[in-house]
């Protein structure tokens, strides 16, 4: 990366589906795997980075959210920006449809963005909680391969932990 | 989108109708989290193993590993035994020993008119009956004997059904009791009624596990020296237990999966775990009917308090109520040269309430056997007024 670099330096990136976005360098420098690239090839001169892993409507979605961060970062910390940021991180879990989460789970896995994933993750998580074992199944569209005589000791097993508590929504 | 995905889709359309706003989300191009790669889905379970690490949200935990086999594989590896822990998660862990740091807190209620016995860990450090239930008993009384039938579920209490854990059955004078497992504590036991003299190897799973009857534990109770006066002595031959498990370095066994049918499920999860080289020598003939090498526990001796002109023992706060059944049990001395490890309260149970007794225990125990014991303490008349 040339050290003199001009103030607002972009990078270009190119996703699956041919789109081109021209990032800031300090939001590229988000990605892990793009910073790495750059740590080891500091005299890359490359313009366009191939993401062959990324769809366009998952990169927008992750510039978005490096950039809002990156802006929460760079004010003062207080309780009043934590909330802030749980707020901004909640909003942008909520809307997604099953699909485009975990379309995004997998693309900040590929570009290595430890915060957005382990926030991802967490909302996945959040999400099957409370839940039974078939609306789980449902939501991850997972075929159920047991057995029916395994099935039958998974019901008598979740009927031991289900015990005495309240029913799920479900 | 592949065939399977549609047929998906199109029998989720017909769930729909049944499905409230919140699980819209649920339905429609959601079978593609399938392929989700494995150490991505192991984030998300070590999240929710890790959050719901208390009762009742641990039911989560529980559901998870039953939503498909790769779930269960990994939620198994995730989920750490009791031993190390200190949480009970499926219901194998009542087979597994407690913590080894602390005493497992819980309590049992009981019920005179149906004669049963519930078992439930205790969720508060009150002494209040809110809890997560464990285990149930129900005694049935013989001509010759007492039998003591414990399950997993609190409905379903025959011998014969899959729930049944193992029971406790007593002598006529209620002197001497033996508790039963349901499945083999280890391997290489043998059952008192053997179907099939087949032994189970620790490395091998067999198809089919003998179901039966195992002892592992010997109760004993007398009246010490001074009769039905004092308090009585107790004493518990942990057959499937060595006493080398209470010195450093030490390892009980532990049964790794419950077996709710008479059919060995889950091959590839064995049905012992295989902890350290010292199980080869533990296993290297059949423990049960013999008492060399068996921990063995006896009752801490109560002193006689002057004041109060009664027989006292600290329970810690945990025991409120005066009774000549409440007990603390401890590695008798004659299982090796006496250590710290001596002093230690492996088993604690005392009455509370009414009908409401705590029970606290810890390795190298299970709540099995520690509920199997305190329900010695019910019926013995050794020493009642």
């Amino acid at each position: 990366m040339s050290m003199a670099a001009v103030e607002t330096k972009k990078i270009t990136l190119r996703t699956a589906d041919n789109h081109e976005f021209e990032v800031e360098e300090a939001i590229a420098m988000e990605f892990s795997t793009i910073k790495t690239f750059f740590d080891e090839n500091p005299d890359a001169s490359e313009d366009t980075i191939p993401l062959p892993n990324v769809t366009s409507k998952c990169l927008s979605a992750i510039i978005e959210y490096c950039k809002s961060h990156l802006a929460f970062r760079a004010r003062e910390t207080s309780s009043s920006i934590d909330e802030q940021v749980r707020t901004y991180d909640e909003e942008f879990v909520k809307a997604r449809d099953n699909e485009s989460l975990k379309e995004l789970i997998l693309a900040a896995n590929y570009l290595n963005i430890k915060a957005l994933l382990d926030m991802l993750n967490q909302a996945v998580a959040d999400r099957i909680k409370n839940k039974s074992v078939e609306y789980v199944r449902r939501f991850f569209g997972l075929e159920n391969d047991y057995t029916p005589e395994e099935e039958a000791a998974i019901r008598a097993e979740n009927e031991w932990a289900f015990e005495g508590v309240d029913p799920d929504d479900d | 989108m592949t065939i399977k995905c549609i047929a998906r889709l199109r029998s989720r359309r017909v769930v729909q109708d049944q499905l409230d706003g919140s699980d819209q989300e649920a339905v429609g191009g959601g079978c593609c989290w399938a392929n989700l790669p494995q150490e991505l889905l192991r984030e998300v379970l070590l999240r929710i193993e890790d959050s719901e690490s208390i009762w009742p949200q641990r039911k989560n935990v529980v559901a998870c590993a039953g939503v498909c086999r790769s779930w269960r594989v990994i939620v198994k590896e995730i989920v750490k035994v009791p031993e190390l822990s200190g949480k009970l998660t499926f219901p194998i862990s009542v087979k597994q020993p407690g913590p080894k740091d602390c005493l497992l807190q819980c309590f049992i209620k009981r019920n005179r008119s149906t004669q049963t016995y519930h078992l439930y860990l205790g969720l508060t450090n009150a002494l209040t009956d809110d809890g997560k239930f464990l285990l149930a008993a129900r005694k049935s009384r013989r001509p010759t004997c007492t039998d003591y039938i414990i399950s997993i579920r609190a409905e379903d209490m025959s011998k014969g059904s899959s729930t049944y854990v193992g029971k406790l059955r007593s002598n006529f004078l209620g002197t001497k009791f033996t508790v039963f497992d349901g499945q083999p504590p280890h391997a290489g036991a043998k059952m008192t009624k053997s179907r099939s003299s087949r032994l189970v190897n620790l490395k091998q799973v067999s198809p089919r596990v003998p179901f039966g009857n195992y002892p592992i534990t010997h109760i004993s109770y007398e009246l010490n020296m001074l009769g039905s006066r004092g308090p009585r002595k107790m004493q518990c031959i942990m057959d499937s237990i060595p006493a080398t498990s209470i010195g450093p370095g030490g390892v009980a066994p532990t049964q790794a999966e419950f077996s709710f049918s008479k059919v060995d499920l889950f091959p590839s999860i064995p049905i012992f775990h295989s902890k350290s080289a010292g199980m080869e020598n533990f296993l290297s003939g059949p423990l049960s009917g013999q008492k060399d090498g068996a921990l063995v526990l006896r009752n801490k001796a109560p002193r006689w308090h002057e004041q109060l002109q009664c027989w006292c023992l600290n329970f810690h706060g945990r025991v409120t109520v005066a009774s000549v059944k409440n007990f603390q049990l401890v590695a008798s001395p004659e299982n090796g040269p006496a250590g710290p490890e001596h002093e230690k309260i492996i088993l604690q149970f005392g009455k509370v309430g009414k009908d409401l007794f705590t029970m606290d225990y810890r390795y190298p125990i299970s709540a099995f056997q520690a509920f199997a014991i305190c329900l010695s303490s019910f019926d013995t008349k050794i020493a009642c007024e």
